[in-house]
């Protein structure tokens, strides 16, 4: 992988070549810094910018205390912009709020939340309506912001989160699993996910090339969640078993896989065994070695028996 | 005017992966925060000036007495 395309496999970088208005080509030279770093600058960063006019800030706010919704969101739209209006909106009371953004455009307030830090608006998200977030929320994954959209999973309530992910396809939605800014929200998603609805996701993970992304996920998994989704496994063909396999050997994704394949049921651990000759021995021998590692060796059923045929 | 090194555009110390970044770099994003500041400042200053001129004439003294204009 080149080093401009190795920055958009980055979503801390992304996030930051946002806030700082640079395209990420320009910060490659981040790739060398990991995530925690990444996160804990891009945490300074923004309390830079978001403090650095607060009076003035806090002064417009109180002007739009003053001023009818209608008004405020009329000079909103075509004066503040979404940066300004981004910056404004943690000054002002969440109803005020409300009463201001159903007055304007979907496409303007999907503008505005690419600006928002989501952590300074979670009371306004809470107060509004959930057909203004549904909305935003299609906008934002038709317009491929993926960045954006990631950033506020973890300050939607149960009930908005669930109505988002309806309103979203499968794509969409895998496309915002790499992005979510807040991985201790994944829990709450799976929850609001039904299971036929895992399933499909699963089988357009297979078909779009997005198992790296969905196993990246599973590490955040609660181990109730872990079992849960492994036996949804049962609904999945074989080829599409054989091609998540192919997958884990390819991007050395054993320790985020192995814990699943230990709950899954014996049909699809057979499923994998029938499929591990076509890995190469390298692969077979790091996968031994991670189960291991990991201590699930002995419930890999099948695929336990074909693996130590397989590296003998 | 001098440009601020990244120590001074934020607060606290640097996390160690930008801190060990090269001195070229750690401009680079000094800058880019400085940039992203003045763009604020001005976008602050045009609306609340222009702002004046969509809202009705009787509130706008009050609202330039809040705003601090």
């Amino acid at each position: 992988m080149t080093a401009s395309a190795g920055v958009h496999e980055r979503a801390e970088i992304l996030r930051l070549a946002r806030l700082l208005n640079k395209r990420p080509e320009e910060l490659q030279f981040l790739l060398a810094v990991d995530d925690a770093d990444l996160r804990a600058f891009r945490a300074q960063v923004t309390e830079s910018l978001f403090n650095a006019h607060g009076d003035a800030l806090r002064r417009l706010g109180s002007a739009a205390k003053l001023l009818p919704s209608a008004i405020i969101a009329k000079v909103g739209e075509k004066v503040f912009g979404p940066l300004l209006c981004a910056r404004i909106a943690g000054e002002l009371e969440p109803s005020k709020a409300t009463d201001i953004a159903k007055r304007l455009s979907v496409s303007f307030l999907a503008d505005v939340a690419v600006e928002l830090d989501p952590r300074r608006a979670q009371r306004i998200i809470e107060a509004l309506p959930t057909d203004t977030i549904v909305a935003t929320s299609v906008e934002l994954a038709n317009r491929g912001a993926w960045i954006t959209l990631g950033a506020f999973v973890g300050y939607l309530p149960m009930d908005k989160l669930r109505q988002c992910l309806d309103a979203l396809s499968d794509e969409h939605i895998l496309r915002t699993a790499f992005a979510v800014d807040d991985e201790d929200a994944i829990p709450a998603v799976i929850d609001a996910l039904s299971k036929e609805r895992v399933i499909s996701l699963l089988r357009t993970a297979s078909d779009t090339g997005s198992w790296p992304t969905l196993l990246d996920i599973t590490s955040q998994l609660r181990d109730d969640q872990v079992a849960q989704v492994a036996g949804y496994f049962d609904e999945l063909d074989e080829p599409v078993l054989v091609g998540l396999l192919a997958a884990v050997a390819e991007h050395q994704l054993w320790s985020r896989f192995l814990p699943i394949a230990a709950e899954l049921p014996e049909k699809s651990q057979q499923a994998l065994a029938d499929a591990v000759g076509g890995i190469d021995a390298d692969a077979r021998s790091e996968c031994v070695r991670a189960a291991e590692h990991a201590g699930v060796f002995d419930r890999l059923g099948p695929l336990a028996n074909a693996l130590r045929e397989a590296v003998r | 005017m001098g440009r601020k090194p990244l120590t001074e555009r934020v607060d606290g110390d640097l996390p160690a992966g930008i801190a060990a970044l090269s001195e070229e770099h750690r401009q680079l994003l000094a800058d880019a925060i400085g940039a992203a500041r003045r763009e604020q400042a001005e976008a602050l200053a045009a609306a609340a000036e222009n702002s004046l001129n969509h809202i009705p004439r009787l509130l706008r003294g009050p609202v330039r007495k809040a705003v601090g204009l």
